[in-house]
């Protein structure tokens, strides 16, 4: 498998407090990774080791399937936390000292970085005048200067409006599709990610809960009859020979889905019951992905 | 780190704040001989004593017959260097080394996997070599009002050399200087900080190595501190009749100094978290 990113083991300690705690992640090529947790759930620290900002406390990072990062990062575009822009310089500044930084001698490369991030008729506005959008707009140009295989974005929806987003999440797209770009993003903004994301991961208080693929997160949320049982053998067995149902699963012990057959509630309820079942639940599921994702993400536990 | 280096130059062109210090050199300097302009008046009698709180004080038996024929242009250089330059200069070295992380753009440089040891050694040489351009613009404005105001007979060939040596050794000092507050800017990140504390130790330093010169005495060790920190020899220069013995000390400890800061900069920054 080709993996632009994959960890192992990836710990960060900051005195006594694990802010990381063992992530072992898998970034594939071409993918839009979505990583998902709560504030202070470790995705900024997370990030900040992968960028080098931060150096880990334990574990491995392979970039690019190379452990021989200070170049592999040659490679790799970042905005983590707030765009690094300098406040009183104009955007097309901002860009001449990273095109300098990276004695990149094609001029025209940052008049054309302006353009496709929509900035180019910013001319001699100081960033600092500049909206949260557009600051966004000019962090992402700087993070895509080097033409980056991979990007890694923190947060780089948040403050924006909703044309923002939706710009931000075009160019994004964009990148991914036309120029092959792979991308780790964090967002609070599930909705949004799950628009975009093809990968994801959950990180739960440092630990790095599940990774799972987009395809994969519409079947967990699929609309099903969920009972919560204390013999799911013989409530499997039931199910089968005296209801004739077969499109079911059971995700853990005690636990069945049914899904479809959604007229049937009552009658399985009762052959079940009949049957000497002890049913302890049983509703209808069936979750947004918000919903799901709050489920992951540890619901009102973390709150 | 050529191109680091480029960069670097680019953002000390368009740093505003480069261009505010030395303009707010050169004002100093314009004001002190200003100020000497008015003691001038007030000594032949134009203006009253006390006259914009300039007080002039006889304290020779024999009046001088020229306020101007008693002044010195490489003392006024000295006093310079002594004090408001140095001041200026650790403001400008303080907000140039810290802007690098008060707007996160350190984060551009880091992630993009350049070597963290050529990173703060491209900020260090930069902003020594801007220190030393300070300084130097300073030394000209000086010398340039000075033959305006006192006269092109005070500036003699016995002077201009003397200034060559004053300066020279100066400009070396101030580059360590200049390096010691690049790593304690780095160090506290937070400009407030990096200032007070680079200020306090332009103006209380000298207290606390004339304490330990103290405390080495009692243990009747010949070495004295002040002898090799920065501050004192920059404030203790002479600026005429240079003995080999204090350039040759001045100069060691200098480079010793510069080479320190860079290593403990360069350490620290190998290490720390970039925010």
């Amino acid at each position: 498998m080709d993996y632009v990113l994959k960890t192992k083991d990836v710990t960060k300690v900051y005195g006594e407090h694990k802010a990381v705690h063992g992530v072992s992640m898998h970034v594939k090529k071409g993918a839009i990774y979505g990583f998902i947790g709560k504030n202070g759930a470790g995705k900024t620290t997370f990030m900040r080791m992968v960028a080098g900002l931060a150096a880990p406390t334990e574990g491995t990072i392979e970039l690019f399937g190379s452990s021989d990062l200070e170049n592999q990062r040659k490679r790799m575009g970042s905005l983590i936390e707030n765009p690094g822009v300098y406040a009183n310089m104009t955007a097309r500044e901002n860009l001449e000292v990273i095109r300098r930084n990276f004695g990149i001698t094609n001029k025209q490369a940052v008049d054309d970085m302006l353009a496709f991030v929509g900035l180019a008729d910013t001319n001699k506005k100081k960033v600092k005048n500049f909206s949260m959008g557009m600051k966004q707009r000019l962090g992402i140009a700087i993070s895509l200067f080097c033409n980056p295989d991979f990007l890694i974005l923190d947060e780089p929806i948040n403050g924006l409006d909703p044309e923002g987003i939706k710009e931000i999440r075009e160019l994004l797209l964009k990148l991914n599709r036309e120029k092959g770009i792979t991308i780790l993003i964090s967002s609070h903004i599930l909705g949004e990610l799950s628009k975009i994301a093809t990968h994801y991961g959950i990180i739960r208080k440092g630990v790095l809960v599940e990774e799972f693929e987009a395809a994969e997160l519409s079947d967990r949320c699929r609309r099903c009859q969920k009972l919560i049982v204390d013999n799911d053998e013989l409530a499997v067995s039931i199910l089968e020979d005296k209801l004739h149902i077969d499109n079911f699963d059971v995700p853990k012990q005690g636990v069945i889905r049914v899904f479809d057959n959604f007229d049937m509630q009552e009658q399985i309820n009762r052959e079940l019951i009949i049957g000497g079942v002890n049913i302890k639940e049983s509703y209808l599921a069936g979750q947004d992905l918000e919903s799901y994702f709050m489920d992951l993400l540890g619901g009102k536990e973390n709150d | 780190m050529i191109n680091l280096l480029r960069g670097e130059v680019y953002k000390l062109r368009k740093s505003k704040c480069l261009y505010i210090c030395c303009i707010a050199l050169v004002a100093v300097v314009m004001l002190f001989y200003g100020m000497l302009m008015l003691a001038d008046k007030i000594q032949q009698g134009e203006l009253a004593n006390g006259t914009y709180g300039v007080v002039v004080e006889e304290t020779s038996q024999e009046t001088m017959p020229d306020f101007w024929s008693g002044q010195s242009i490489l003392e006024i250089i000295q006093m310079m260097f002594g004090s408001f330059g140095s001041i200026i200069i650790t403001v400008f070295v303080a907000i140039f080394a810290y802007g690098e992380y008060a707007n996160g753009a350190i984060k551009n440089i880091v992630g993009k996997g350049h070597n963290r040891g050529k990173i703060f050694g491209v900020k260090y040489i930069s902003t020594i070599i801007s220190a030393i351009l300070m300084m130097v613009l300073m030394t000209v404005a000086t010398l340039f009002l000075g033959i305006l105001f006192i006269g092109p007979e005070k500036v003699s060939y016995e002077v201009c050399k003397n200034l060559c040596y004053y300066a020279g050794i100066q400009l070396l000092l101030g580059a360590a200087f200049a390096g010691i507050v690049t790593v304690i800017s780095q160090l506290c990140r937070n400009l407030g900080a990096g200032i007070s504390i680079s200020i306090c130790m332009l103006t209380f330093s000298s207290l606390i190595t004339a304490g330990l010169d103290a405390v080495l005495y009692y243990f009747k060790l010949e070495v004295k501190v002040s002898d090799y920190w920065i501050v004192d020899l920059i404030s203790n220069c002479p600026s005429t009749d240079i003995d080999s013995s204090f350039a040759i000390r001045a100069t060691v400890s200098a480079i010793i100094w510069i080479v320190a800061a860079l290593g403990i900069g360069t350490l620290h920054f190998q290490k720390a978290d970039v925010k």
